[in-house]
């Protein structure tokens, strides 16, 4: 018997093989979604562990120690040899080297003159290099046999790209306080230790920078001394020891005031980490473009069903079991989603290429080597391949199992099912279950804060209650009631609970998108009798009988309108919604730059090696006042980030709040405003400001924030400990203090890493900041100085964000073709469906361009209703919970409507929507009257 | 009844063949055929003899390969299909075996359809639907879609359909074809009832007694009309 569902399953393959490829076309793009965001995880990951290879090699941590280069060697020294000879498990090589950040320029002038503001030098021994780790060509020296000569360099390739340098050029090093010339004797390859400083120095380079004789205010970041430290295995899984082996190293260098970094372990764990976040966003960006591909696949299943019921009721009739004509058409969708898995898996890698070459646009930064290429892995695209023809077959087999249980006189005769006698102690049983259920997970998700059980409880209540309460009233009553107040729900539950809901995760967006647009959907497919009334108005004055013919089957089959209509509202609603809040977003760099600036006009950062003094600065014809911000980083925990984490520290002191201070989300009790916190750091060495996501990387929840009060424990270079009391938490923090603490603090808690290279400038009256900020840069080139406005500072910041927004909507841009694919593959199916009906209808006179014209309408009926939903629902919930809750930005936001992608989403999908119905409708308009009517169904 | 002089419809050596691929069925041999005004004409013959055929290359439904139809002095296949259309909305009614109603469509709106169509402008169009519905019996279902409607129902409701632009022929192609004996001489007296009025009523069908009940019987066989007289006792 199955040979016979088989061979039902492959002649209705067979018979309309145009048909069949627009099935399988509808449905490989879900495939395609899901292989998409698998290839942007990967690659990301890819990318990311690609940084241990370029700039680590062997190297899997490093101790670092801060002295003037007069003592680095010997420091350096006797910390390699307290290492040799101290027994560390899974270590199996050492390698001592100095480093210097310096500034590198080619030495040009002009238009000519390319700086690198924040690069290091390395002195290294090249045949201890080789010796180091197991595989000499992990550490890019397998062919540099020796240190450069004096007076030359060797520079890495990608940065004597950016210098536009070639060997035999001259290249610049500043730092403090001086410069030296150098030759390029050899460009190498970014490769392991080789890859690790922009260039490689002779011996003596970084003593020789440092000795020169310089004012006492310059304080400039010490040179430091490393010991790097390769562990057992090979290039990746020697990182796995790295925690163990840091912690062996700290107790070795305790008196060391040593520093000991988990360098490889953190790239690569950073690199699990992005991959996975970008995957796991990716995926549930596009599973709102998947759920259209469901509804899509539903669809086309359904209208496969009805197209074939008199034959499967003859079917049935003469013996054919239920079993088997489920069988039949499981079959046949198992072929589709095996066809569409595996032509979605080829249109998903091109997908996500196109994904990674816009994300690469958009990361681009010339201080930052970092590129992100294409990374395909066989595991991730077979899952993404299974996973996509699995929730095909799901769908199909289900579907199935629902269509296949008609009955079959009705079928025989084209007669509507009659109506199921129904089980009502078990739909009651049901109802109550998943009454008492919602209720259950409300209370969980309120108590817990646990965003997707607060929103979902509620609407699982709402349904069942509807099969209890469907009984007494009309279910057109109950079921619009439902829908309003689900709609009225998803929009107050940010209002109503902002704690609850506050930091939402990806999945309740997910969640919100698809119960509002399935309410709103079950609305507008009840607007029948208004949309009749309508009808009625324009045929009773003899016009519009395509309009007629137009409005009749989306109004008539109310379940196949549904998910055409859920299929397109989907993705309007959250390109919508991402367009509101990128616009959002852009708009409040004006707020956000308020927020931070003090009062003060430019922010300058200049490489710490090389530090601009605010005394220069105060020395210039446009500046008014210029305020050192101390800068240098720790290690804290709180209460909510247990593992130490390293955070920026910034200390001010009184000058920095002379005329304006940052703007705070909060502050303790007893402070008259924001001004008077920032004075308590400069007299309270206890006392720290930190920034809204403080210390929210890694394993900390992403829905904790810091609070005022909270203790925080800091660590510094030397292992000394400190506790801070918050007494503030910034409201933005684009400049990225991190956190903020007195000057004095900082200093002497940072030592000898804190270095004032930050500075904050108010200009003379008029002077345009703007091109004082450029004059700035330019001028101060070799301090690697990077002058900006606030303004333009926010916005540099915002740019990522909203061009990973922008990247968001150009893949959901995807979904947007898998509705318009659909509505093709739904129209070619109306019309065939239809072909009788259409046969008759120009029988008795209805012309050619009536036909065309009622499909382009149905077509753009439906598309407009699916517009209008996806636009009021998405810049509504925008509205609600960008601006209203809070819970995606603690900046003051203003709500702005995103016209661009307002009129996009309005225009395209109409105007797209009528080209994939053009060709369906001039079908139809063809369609012979006598061949049609002579088909006997 | 009687007949007018003048034909309402008159086509001459009308030739029709099917092509599918190599494969040529000759339907229609050289085919002359009368219809006078207000006349009732039975069509019978063996299945697959070109009946149908004959109904959709009178009524234009159909292209024919050779010969002319001429219905009110035009030659309808020399027309445009625009041209043709609109002659059909205005002078044709059509009645089949399956009924062919708009499945999404009430029994009044598929009834008004054709009113709409022809572009009356009449604000009474759904009274006048209506009527025609109370008229085959049906007006208490006028609400209701085909799918819950009877075979009978469903046939007086494509007959009022076709017959509420008051158009000079009605073709019927097995109007009782899917009806049991009951309910189809029900719907033959309509269709009487129809002619009664003043319409032309070409009425193909397999059953001997539906076709002795016409004034004029025409027998189709292998393309060729063999008979064309009154009905044979």
């Amino acid at each position: 018997m199955t040979g016979l569902a088989t061979r039902l399953a492959a002649r209705n393959i067979a018979r309309r093989p145009v048909e069949a490829a627009l099935v399988v076309i509808g449905s490989l793009l879900g495939t395609a979604v899901i292989v998409a965001a698998f290839v942007v995880g990967d690659s990301f990951d890819g990318s990311i562990r690609n940084i241990a290879r370029a700039e680590l090699g062997p190297i899997d941590e490093i101790v670092r120690v801060r002295a003037s280069a007069a003592e680095l060697g010997r420091r350096v020294g006797q910390l390699e040899d307290r290492l040799a000879h101290t027994s560390i498990a899974h270590v199996d090589g050492l390698l001592p080297a100095q480093i210097a950040g310096v500034v590198l320029s080619n030495g040009r002038r002009g238009d000519a003159a390319i700086a690198e503001p924040n690069a290091c030098v390395m002195e290294v021994e090249p045949a201890a290099v080789r010796r180091f780790g197991r595989d000499p060509d992990l550490t890019g020296f397998a062919t540099i046999r020796h240190q450069p000569d004096p007076g030359t360099l060797y520079v890495r390739d990608d940065v004597a790209r950016r210098l536009e340098v070639a060997p035999g050029d001259s290249i610049t090093i500043h730092a403090y306080g001086t410069s030296s010339t150098l030759r390029v004797a050899r460009v190498v390859p970014r490769v392991g230790v080789a890859g690790h400083c922009a260039a490689l120095v002779p011996s003596g380079t970084i003593l020789e920078l440092d000795a020169a004789p310089r004012a006492p205010t310059d304080a400039a970041l010490a040179p430091s001394g490393v010991v790097f430290v390769s562990n057992d295995g090979g290039l990746e899984d020697s990182a796995r020891y790295s925690a163990d082996v840091v912690r062996q190293l700290r107790r070795a260098t305790r008196d060391f005031d040593a520093e000991v970094q988990s360098a490889k372990a953190t790239t690569l764990d950073n690199a699990e980490r992005t991959g996975g976040n970008l995957r796991t966003l990716f995926s549930a960006i596009g599973g709102f473009s998947v759920t259209a591909g469901v509804l899509l696949l539903v669809n086309l299943v359904v209208m496969l069903a009805e197209e074939r019921k008199r034959e499967l009721g003859v079917f049935r009739a003469i013996g054919l079991r239920r079993a088997m004509v489920w069988r039949s058409f499981c079959i046949e969708g198992l072929v589709y989603a095996v066809s569409s898995a595996t032509a979605g898996l080829g249109v998903g890698i091109a997908v996500g290429q196109l994904v990674v070459a816009g994300a690469n646009r958009i990361l681009r930064d010339p201080d930052d080597p970092f590129t992100l290429s294409l990374t395909l892995r066989t595991p991730s695209l077979l899952a993404a391949a299974a996973i996509g023809a699995g929730i095909s077959a799901l769908t199909v087999a289900a579907t199935s199992g629902r269509l296949a249980r008609f009955n079959v006189i009705a079928a025989i005769r084209d007669l509507p099912d009659p109506p199921r006698p129904r089980r009502r102690r078990w739909a009651t049983v049901v109802a109550v279950f998943g009454a008492v259920m919602g209720i259950g997970a409300f209370a969980i998700g309120w108590a817990t804060a646990t965003g997707w059980l607060l929103l979902g409880g509620p609407v699982v209540t709402m349904w069942s209650l509807n099969v209890v309460l469907a009984r007494r009233f009309s279910t057109r009553l109950v079921v619009t009631t439902a829908a309003t107040l689900v709609v009225g729900w998803c929009l107050a539950v940010f209002p109503l609970f902002p704690d609850q809901m506050s930091r939402p995760s990806i999945g309740v967006f997910v969640e919100m998108g698809l119960i509002l647009v399935a309410a709103a959907v079950v609305h507008a497919t009840h607007l029948d009798r208004i949309w009749a009334r309508l009808v009625r108005h324009l045929t009773t004055r003899g016009r519009g009988v395509s309009v007629h013919l137009a409005l009749s089957s989306p109004l008539a089959r109310r379940f196949r309108t549904g998910l055409l209509l859920a299929m397109f509202s989907l993705v309007i609603f959250t390109m919508a919604f991402l367009g509101a809040f990128a616009s959002i977003l852009a708009g409040s760099a004006t707020s956000g730059a308020r927020d931070i600036s003090a009062g003060f006009d430019l922010i300058v950062d200049s490489n710490p090696s090389n530090p601009l003094s605010a005394a220069t600065l105060r020395a210039r014809p446009e500046v008014a006042e210029a305020v050192g911000l101390v800068r240098g980083s720790a290690e804290f925990t709180n209460r909510y980030q247990p593992e130490p984490t390293r955070w920026a520290m910034t200390g001010v002191d009184d000058s920095f709040i002379r005329s304006g201070a940052p703007t705070l989300l909060a502050r303790a009790r007893g402070f008259a405003g924001d001004r008077e916190v920032f004075r308590e750091l400069t007299r309270d060495p206890n006392a720290i400001v930190v920034d809204a996501e403080f210390l929210q990387s890694g394993s900390a929840p992403a829905s904790e924030q810091p609070r005022v009060g909270d203790r925080v424990a800091a660590r510094n270079r030397a292992g000394e400990r400190r506790t801070f009391r918050v007494i503030g938490v910034l409201r933005s923090d684009y400049a990225f203090h991190g956190s903020l603490v007195g000057a004095t603090t900082a200093r002497s808690f940072l030592a000898p890493a804190a270095v004032e290279n930050r500075l904050f400038v108010r200009l003379k009256p008029h002077e345009p900041a703007t091109m004082v900020a450029r004059r700035l840069s330019a001028t101060f080139v070799d301090n690697g100085v990077s002058a900006r406005t606030f303004p333009a500072l926010v916005r540099d910041r915002l740019s990522e964000t909203t061009g990973f927004i922008g990247l968001m909507q150009a893949y959901l841009g995807f979904g947007l073709v898998i509705g318009l694919a659909g509505l093709g593959v739904v129209m070619v199916r109306a019309v065939r469906e239809r072909r009788r009906q259409i046969g008759m209808l120009r029988a008795m006179g209805t012309s050619v361009r009536t036909i065309r014209a009622a499909f382009l309408l149905e077509s753009t009926f439906i598309t407009a209703q699916a517009i209008l939903i996806g636009l009021s629902l998405g810049l509504l919930t925008a509205w609600l919970v960008v601006v209203r809750s809070g819970a995606f930005s603690d900046a003051a936001v203003e709500f702005r409507v995103p016209w661009a992608t307002v009129l996009a989403l309005a225009i395209i999908p109409l105007l797209a929507a009528l080209a994939a119905t053009v060709v369906p409708a001039a079908r139809a308009a063809r369609i012979r009257p006598a061949v049609a009517l002579r088909d006997v169904g | 009844m009687t007949v007018s002089a003048a034909p309402l419809l008159s086509a001459r050596g009308v030739r029709k063949t099917y092509r599918s691929g190599a494969t040529e069925t000759v339907a229609l041999r050289g085919i002359d055929f009368d219809l006078g005004a207000g006349e009732l004409v039975m069509v019978m013959g063996p299945s697959g003899n070109g009946k149908t055929t004959l109904l959709n290359c009178l009524s234009g439904l159909d292209d024919i390969d050779s010969g002319t139809v001429e219905i009110d002095g035009l030659d309808i296949h020399a027309l445009s299909d625009r041209e043709r259309t609109e002659h059909r909305a205005r002078r044709m009614g059509f009645i089949f075996q399956a009924f062919n109603l708009i499945p999404v469509f009430s029994a009044v709106e598929n009834v008004e359809l054709p009113l709409l169509l022809a572009g009356e402008s009449d604000r009474n169009i759904r009274a006048r639907a209506e009527a025609l519905l109370a008229r085959v019996g049906l007006g208490h279902r006028r609400d209701h879609r085909p799918a819950e409607l009877s075979g009978g129902e469903q046939q007086r409701v494509a007959i009022a359909r076709a017959l509420v632009t008051r158009p000079a022929i009605v073709w019927a192609d097995e109007p009782t074809g899917n009806l049991d004996s009951h309910t189809a001489q029900d719907i033959l007296d309509v269709l009487h009832e129809v002619n009664a009025d003043g319409q032309a009523l070409v009425i193909v069908t397999h059953d001997r007694d539906i076709g002795a009940s016409g004034q004029r019987l025409v027998e189709v066989h292998d393309g060729r009309v063999d008979y064309d007289g009154p009905p044979r006792p």
